[in-house]
């Protein structure tokens, strides 16, 4: 493992390696994006305050940072492990071994594809995103780490570790050893991530990018930033919008009464959907996941290209996203939760955790069979949660709305603000609230049957999700100060993967007495099954 | 710790069933609390001097924030002496064959049970207050997420190593 001197290798084939001399530019790119961005922004549209302009001078530290770091960095491929040092003064040395590392993922970007270098991330299964990431890697000294990681992982007998045995054959071959030991299904040369012919379980077209694109939940985020941009460079003040909405208004619109609102309503509409579609194809163009030796092999991206890895017994748990207008179109979401991705909160990362951003529904039971055959046993005995429950979510509503209708009305009353029209509203909210509560009581419920734990819930966005014993880490049964008033308490169920699906094993306000039944219950089932990372 | 004071992980039987903190838990979190609340007030009523006195904050600001600092400090005084007796019926812990079960918590009571398998290795810590009372702080890391170390505090330090022997005998099968 360790015996051999870190810059001191035994022999040319674990050489220290450096990373790609590109690095600098791709460690400093946000920092670049954050800075100089803004100052040309600045210096084009502003016409006051140019002292932004000084901004991209802050850069000048972190430039010298990254340049020791590059300079300092080495990588070596030893049999077993890859081992990376840092640092002259404050020296670091981390060793990865092969056999844990689960996935290795490039992201290039079309600046990457220019120069023919990658962003690598191996990721083990620890909680806490990628081990390590190398910005950047030539294609060849990616390909070289890929072979070593599928040598080391092949010695050491780990199962679905065929990843790029093509590769590691030939190197095999040159190592002298017996390549015919090697799996017969070696895969074509040259190909860091070689995709046989069959036919991907998921791909998306066109039509489909265009369905996810008009989910309120996607299309709603451009008209944050537009709002953010506006705001930032003045255009309300700039360009008098205000008045010129008045003056438009005022003027008689476009002349059709009210039917002025719904036009401009459809044209923002319209605007957005453009908008998400655009976002959308960046991020989901010619997405396909394939299964290849147990691993589901996922690219996507237009001109962020990305292809990621996701081996199938790394999954912890399985989120299915309904949305309303995907209900309608009878389309869902499918979503995993792995190990060594729980807990992150950066967006882009979260994206990757969609198994399927867009299937038929029926296509569901398959997708889940692939991913492991119990989840789809069978239909799950659903269990409602107690009445209880209904009672408390109504009576919240009920206190909800009542306050939302007094700050109303008290609004009304001692403003000039609202029109006596705007009073009719009072009551929307208790009503859409009180129905709210009951609808989603309805829809919410939990399945323990066999080795598979279920849980469904959502108002518009429906998501259920599901849970198998042995991914189960731990459980936890509290209760607030209402909760004891209610006798209730919430149950939640965690795993590795937790957190990474946007939805949480949280069985919320169980009767107290079921929360702990079924707490020693999922303890017991758990225990009996035996966890395994691979 | 000294290797030759460590006793026995057979030695002695791990109690059944549920068991409550050692009562030296109470004062020791009292100390913890007086010492967080001492170093904070100090902190705090030396920084408001400071900006009194370099005349960042006038007179009036200073009042104010004085009754800011008395409405802070004396509660936190007061609920840090009292809140560890107030909790301490809520505590415990349970060590099954099956789990490792820890309650916790005054006003949000969670019970928490970590299926033995699931126990990737544990600490056994011990700050400067607590050795003085003889006390040692469990920590199981799983792999999870949200609940990734459960930390079982109260425990007296040699019953603490104890568990840890235990938990890692009966765990193995490789957590991983």
């Amino acid at each position: 493992m360790t015996e051999s001197e870190p810059l001191a290798p035994l022999d040319p084939a674990e050489k220290a390696h450096r990373l790609h001399c590109s690095s600098l530019l791709f460690r400093l790119f946000p920092l670049l994006k954050a800075f100089l961005v803004p100052a040309l922004l600045v210096f084009f549209v502003s016409s006051s305050g140019r002292w932004q302009l000084w901004l991209p001078l802050a850069i000048l530290p972190a430039l010298l940072v990254e340049w020791y770091r590059l300079r300092t960095l080495r990588y070596r491929l030893t049999e077993e492990e890859l081992v990376i040092t840092t640092g002259r003064w404050f020296r670091g040395e981390r060793h990865i071994p092969y056999t844990r590392i689960q996935n290795i993922d490039l992201v290039q970007g079309p600046l990457h594809r220019l120069l023919d270098v990658g962003e690598v991330r191996l990721e083990t299964a620890s909680g806490s995103g990628a081990e390590a990431t190398l910005v950047v890697l030539s294609r060849s000294a990616e390909r070289d780490l890929r072979d070593a990681v599928a040598r080391g992982r092949y010695a050491a007998g780990i199962a679905g570790s065929k990843q790029g045995l093509g590769a590691a054959a030939r190197s095999a071959a040159e190592a002298g050893l017996d390549p015919t030991q090697l799996d017969a299904t070696a895969e074509p040369l040259g190909e860091p991530m070689p995709v046989p012919p069959a036919p991907p379980i998921v791909a998306l077209n066109f039509a489909e990018l265009a369905r996810i694109a008009v989910d309120p939940g996607r299309s709603l985020i451009p008209l944050g930033v537009l709002f953010g941009l506006a705001w930032e460079f003045d255009l309300f003040d700039r360009f008098d919008l205000r008045q010129r909405i008045g003056d438009w208004v005022d003027a008689g619109g476009f002349g059709y009464g009210w039917l002025d609102g719904l036009l401009v309503a459809v044209a923002v509409f319209l605007a957005l959907t453009l908008f998400s579609l655009i976002g959308t194809t960046l991020m989901f163009h010619a997405f396909e996941l394939r299964l290849v030796d147990d691993q589901f092999r996922i690219r996507r991206g237009l001109l962020t290209k990305v292809r990621a890895t996701v081996p199938r017994r790394r999954i912890q748990l399985v989120s299915v996203h309904e949305s309303l207008i995907h209900r309608w179109m009878g389309r869902i979401r499918v979503r995993v939760g792995t190990a060594g991705k729980g807990g992150f909160e950066d967006e882009d990362k979260q994206e990757e955790s969609w198994l399927a951003p867009l299937v038929p529904k029926a296509e569901l039971a398959g997708l889940l069979r692939k991913i492991e055959p119990r989840l789809a046993a069978e239909e799950p005995q659903w269990r409602a949660f107690p009445r209880a429950a209904l009672h408390r979510a109504r009576r919240q509503a009920v206190r909800i709305g009542v306050l939302l209708a007094v700050a109303l009305v008290l609004v009304w009353r001692f403003t000039d603000e609202l029109p006596d029209a705007s009073l009719w509203l009072a009551p929307l909210p208790l009503i859409v609230l009180w129905w709210r509560a009951g609808f989603s009581h309805r829809h919410r419920a939990f399945a323990l049957d066999g080795p598979r734990l279920a849980l469904r819930d959502g108002w518009l966005t429906r998501r259920t999700s599901f849970l198998l014993m042995e991914k189960v880490q731990s459980v936890d049964v509290y209760h607030g100060f209402f909760d004891r008033r209610w006798r209730q308490a919430s149950l939640y169920v965690d795993t590795a993967g937790g957190g990474s699906t946007g939805h949480d094993f949280e069985l919320r306000r169980l009767a107290f007495d079921l929360a702990e039944a079924l707490q020693t219950e999922i303890v017991q089932r758990a225990e009996q099954a035996r966890f395994r990372w691979t | 710790m000294d290797p030759l004071t460590e006793p026995d992980p057979k030695s002695e039987a791990i109690p059944q069933g549920r068991q409550a903190f050692d009562p030296r838990w109470i004062p020791a979190e009292r100390v913890a609390s007086r010492i967080f609340v001492i170093i904070f007030a100090l902190a705090s009523a030396i920084t408001l001097l400071v900006l009194f006195f370099l005349e960042i904050i006038p007179l009036k600001g200073l009042i104010a924030l004085s009754v800011v600092w008395v409405l802070l400090v004396f509660p936190m005084a007061y609920f840090g002496q009292r809140w560890p007796a107030w909790e301490y019926p809520y505590c415990g812990w349970r060590l099954t064959d099956q789990s490792l079960d820890l309650w916790k918590g005054l006003v949000k009571r969670r019970q928490v049970r970590v299926p033995r398998s699931r126990v990737q290795y544990t600490d056994v810590t011990q700050g400067p207050v607590q050795r003085r009372f003889g006390l040692g702080t469990l920590q199981v890391h799983v792999a999870g997420t949200e609940a990734a170390t459960i930390s079982v505090p109260g425990l007296p330090h040699e019953l603490a190593l104890r568990l840890r022997d235990e938990l890692l005998d009966g765990g193995g099968d490789d957590g991983v």
